[in-house]
């Protein structure tokens, strides 16, 4: 039970004014004799005090005593309630038809009839037996009509069990006009909450609690059932429930169990038919269940279907290239190829052919032209971002065959200006007006995924116009749109707003990949300003964190040029990261790594990780994470950078911690081949330093496993050993002959024996050296 | 600091940034190069510092220093962009005003493209030959001055051209010639690698 519309409220709105007015008429009888029987100033002054707060009172009763939509009607539908309490069914019909005359496009009337009570007696009447099927039809049609008013409504149909009510009917009425009514409804009240979600966060709760109804294997199938024998428009509303469902993914193991029976049918509809709203519709429901993994694999896999869906959907997208003459909704034909290129964007992501894929992103590209419905150009936006990730050949193929740059860039523009007088312009322009921060979202992340991987894409989006002479005057187009995206976040609490921000961050991570626009587009869009402003804003939003740290992570690299502002900002935070091991752990060590690899000889980064993670810290680390395969790797990493060229680093290593770390992660624990490949790094970088090569000899268990590698290691592993025993040899200092003959002793020679005639002149080279080195022994 | 008593080739390629670059080439993010750029008349400092190679799209960039080539700026550094020649970029230039004569000029300067020399602007011309030549080939241009990139023109100097490179894959010697149209021609670059017994790494997220 919700606090919206209780039975409690029902009750107050009913007879609760009759108290208040009561109350006013016995207060405005007591003033009045006051006022007759005054005796004297004091009581003067009083009398006018109650007169002006019983004005006022009056004055703000009705919208203070309830707050709901519900509570601001007034009762006028009363009448029409009481017929429905009639024992004559034909004056319960009479007056369901009043009602639904009357609530059509009236969201007050529907208020007032919820108001007054109409739902338990609605739910009453359709629950008896011996309900005529017309009356019944009636009535849920009119419970249909109450639910499009508002969340509220759909909140008090469901408290009065509307919901169960109807779904019970549709399990066992075989009245076609019954059940068409009862689909319709069911319907109906899953898109009010869905479109309300979109709107309040709040709604969420209610939905579930819709959702909940849904679950149910016997609904489910009796759907499935109506796809295959009902008419158009009951298949239409049967499938968008499929879908509604679908798309819940804590709802949608109740479509896995009538999953392969569900597909059958769906394919058998989508390949015979020719009406484009119920293709429409089909594809809709279809691209919602292959997306969702579990039931996606299991249509795919269980049933072995990709070929025939793949060939169902193909087929799809040929009929409608063209658009039919006639239509009953113009916009279906899109909708049906968009819903289709989907589907096979969920195939190519199991199973990927390259000539289908350049055939669908043919599709999407064109779909994104300006010209379509914005909700289209939005849905293939984001079929087209997930067919394009980490596909370099179909990035570029979208960029410069299908030109998608140009369309992108209308996704910015807000809709012209339009006749007035022009109905469907206006409509036009106020969807489209509604679906521009959605739009510029879908932009975003698309141009996120195109901008990702390729240089010369992000240079020929970018460079036209910083590399000119214009630069200073005209920001590229791409770069303003940027800044206003990331500028737009007043309203945290605005989904759409922050929506737009997140999607603005994941194309800015895709540009800072970059050293040439890191030190150009960058610094001309003012971007770094903005990031600074944004993370001191952020720094307990972990939404925008996860989005945030890796656009830092890149501006801790030694080519941007704001590298110090960013360091100072971040490093507190990120070390604290790490030591507590949160979430962010793996981009914030990537974001370190990067602070701590320097092109210069200074170590002054380094040195701010080094003073705030100590060497015994870092040994605790590693032991720690030893078996988080990605962080280990990462330490590994950050441990090499920081030895890098740092002689106090290993100088100030008084607990030989850093040895005890060689020996844990290379002889002791079982880590990944990269994270050997970094830790050897790491040894090899130690051995640059004196001090290091001094304490590596004094390990001889550690330098017989790392000689065994030479042997059993990969080629890079074996290129780093040969690499480490001539940084070891190539100092000639008193305690060089003593190396000599540990290095001997350990076997190096029989070891260096075995790689003389590699093919890798690396190897060649230092193999020759190690052989000069250990001639004297 | 260790005092060693010869310098060894042995910088390893860099393991963190994917994909791996050839073990066996001595071009790697953080490597220097050390050199000359001599004209007819005139012989100036270069300093070349790899930022980055992206091997799986053929493209690497830096920054180039020269020395001494104005009175008013003893040093300018500049930005630039090398494409690698090979699958995705061909000999060809087909840009920056030079045609197929120009090209064929400067490439056979370099006596590794001599085996190319004939067949390189065959339509059917293996790519995967060109990997397997003992030098990198690449042009490098360069884009924009440094530390501000919005400065366009330098007195008495220009950055129009661009470099057609050969990078010898066992010692890291690099030799290139420095076109552009209203510039002085058989421009010879030479540069060094700086060997380095240590490394490190980034990663762009």
């Amino acid at each position: 039970m919700s606090e919206d519309s209780s039975w409690m409220l029902e009750l107050h709105c009913r007879f609760g004014k009759w108290f208040l007015v009561l109350f006013l008429v016995f207060d405005v009888f007591v003033l009045a004799i006051k006022t007759i029987n005054y005796h004297g100033t004091y009581e003067v002054l009083s009398i006018i005090c109650d007169w002006v707060t019983l004005i006022c009172f009056i004055g703000i009763m009705p919208s203070a005593s309830f707050p709901s939509e519900l509570a601001k009607v007034k009762a006028t539908g009363q009448p029409f309630v009481d017929r429905l309490f009639s024992a004559d069914p034909q004056v319960q019909w009479e007056s369901v038809n009043d009602m639904r005359n009357l609530t059509a496009g009236n969201r007050r009337q529907k208020a007032n009839f919820i108001v007054v009570g109409a739902i338990p007696r609605l739910v009453y009447i359709i629950q008896q037996e011996d309900c005529m099927d017309e009356l019944r039809r009636d009535c849920i049609t009119l419970l249909t009509s109450l639910a499009k008013g508002g969340n509220g409504n759909v909140t008090s149909l469901c408290d009065y069990g509307a919901c169960d009510a109807v779904i019970s009917i549709l399990l066992s009425s075989q009245t076609n006009s019954v059940v068409l009514a009862a689909v319709r409804f069911l319907r109906t009240i899953l898109m009010t909450v869905a479109h309300q979600h979109h709107k309040h966060r709040k709604t969420v709760t209610i939905e579930s609690f819709i959702l909940d109804k849904f679950e149910d294997e016997k609904l489910i199938s009796r759907l499935v059932e109506i796809l295959e024998f009902g008419n158009t428009s009951l298949k239409i509303s049967s499938l968008e429930i499929i879908a509604k469902v679908a798309s819940s993914k804590s709802k949608c193991l109740v479509i896995e169990l009538v999953g392969i029976k569900l597909l059958e049918v769906l394919l058998k509809l989508l390949d015979r038919n020719d009406e484009p709203r119920l293709v429409a519709a089909g594809t809709r429901a279809m691209a919602t269940l292959l997306e969702q993994s579990r039931v996606g694999r299991t249509f795919i896999y269980v049933s072995s279907g990709t070929n025939k869906i793949q060939n169902v959907m193909e087929k799809v997208l040929t009929n409608y290239r063209v658009k039919p003459t006639i239509t009953y909704d113009a916009n279906a034909p899109d909708f049906v190829r968009a819903n289709a290129a989907q589907c096979l964007v969920t195939i190519l992501s199991i199973e990927y052919r390259q000539q289908l894929s350049r055939n669908v992103c043919n599709v999407l590209s064109e779909l994104c032209d300006p010209e379509k419905d914005p909700e289209i150009r939005i849905q293939t936006a984001s079929s087209l971002t997930k067919l394009l990730r980490n596909r370099v050949y179909l990035q570029n193929h979208a960029f410069y065959s299908n030109r998608l740059p140009k369309k992108i860039e209308k996704f910015f523009q807000r809709p012209p200006a339009v006749d007035s007088s022009d109905v469907h312009s206006v409509q036009t322009f106020t969807k489209e007006l509604n679906f521009f921060p959605r739009l510029r979202s879908a932009a975003f992340d698309l141009l996120a995924v195109l901008l990702s991987e390729d240089e010369s894409l992000r240079d020929a989006l970018l460079v036209h116009s910083c590399g000119s002479e214009r630069s200073l005057l005209h920001v590229n187009w791409l770069m303003s749109r940027l800044s206003e995206g990331l500028n737009e976040h007043q309203d945290p609490a605005n989904p759409e707003s922050r929506a737009l921000l997140i999607s603005s961050l994941r194309c800015l991570r895709s540009i800072s990949r970059s050293n040439r626009h890191l030190r150009t587009s960058l610094v001309d869009g003012d971007i770094y300003q903005i990031i600074v402003k944004l993370y001191e804003e952020s720094r307990n939003d972990e939404e925008i964190l996860s989005q945030i740290i890796p656009v830092v992570g890149n501006f801790l690299v030694d080519f941007c040029p704001y590298k110090d502002d960013f360091v100072g900002l971040v490093t507190d935070d990120f070390v604290e990261n790490i030591k507590t091991g949160n979430k962010f752990i793996d981009h914030t060590l990537s974001a370190l790594i990067n602070m701590t690899y320097s092109g210069t000889l200074s170590n002054r980064y380094k040195d701010e990780v080094s003073s705030s993670i100590s060497h015994e810290e870092f040994l605790e680390l590693v032991q720690k994470y030893s078996s988080n395969e990605s962080v280990i790797e990462k330490l590994g990493t950050l441990l090499r950078n920081l030895i890098h060229d740092n002689v106090i680093y290993v100088k100030s290593d008084s607990q030989d911690c850093l040895m005890e770390i060689f020996r844990q992660m290379l002889i002791n624990l079982p880590i990944t081949e990269v994270a050997v490949v970094q830790f050897l790094h790491a040894v090899i970088n130690f051995s640059d330093h004196c001090e290091g090569v001094s304490k590596l000899c004094k390990d001889p268990d550690l330098l017989t496993y790392l000689i065994d590698l030479m042997t059993t290691g990969t080629e890079i592993v074996k290129t780093q050993i040969v690499v480490l025993v001539n940084n070891l040899l190539r100092n000639s200092d008193e305690a060089f002959p003593f190396r000599q003959r540990l290095l001997v002793d350990l076997g190096v020679l029989k070891a260096v024996d075995l790689l003389k005639n590699s093919s890798n002149h690396k190897i060649n080279d230092a193999v020759k050296k190690i052989y000069s080195r250990l001639d004297e022994v | 600091m260790p005092c060693f008593d010869d310098e060894m080739n042995l910088c390893l390629e860099d393991s963190f940034k994917p994909p791996h670059g050839p073990l066996d080439s001595n071009i790697y993010p953080g490597a220097c190069y050390k050199g000359q750029q001599k004209s007819q008349k005139n012989t100036y400092n270069i300093e070349v510092k790899i930022d980055d190679i992206n091997w799986a799209h053929s493209n690497v960039c830096g920054s180039l220093r020269i020395r001494g080539l104005t009175e008013k700026n003893p040093m300018i550094e500049t930005f630039f962009t090398g494409e690698i020649i090979g699958k995705k970029y061909s000999f060809l230039t087909r840009k920056w005003d030079v045609d197929f004569t120009k090209d064929q000029l400067h490439w056979s300067k370099f006596e590794e493209f001599k085996c190319f020399k004939n067949t390189f602007n065959d339509d059917d011309f293996d790519h995967s030959k060109v990997q397997e030549s003992p030098v990198l080939f690449m042009r490098w241009k360069e884009q924009f001055c440094l530390p501000d990139h919005r400065i366009k023109d330098i007195e008495g100097a220009s950055y129009e051209g661009f470099y057609y490179v050969a990078l010898t894959k066992e010692t890291g010697d690099i030799r290139g010639y420095y076109y552009a149209k209203d510039s002085e021609p058989d421009q010879l670059l030479t540069l060094q690698l700086e060997k380095k017994n240590s490394s490190s790494a980034f990663q762009f997220l």
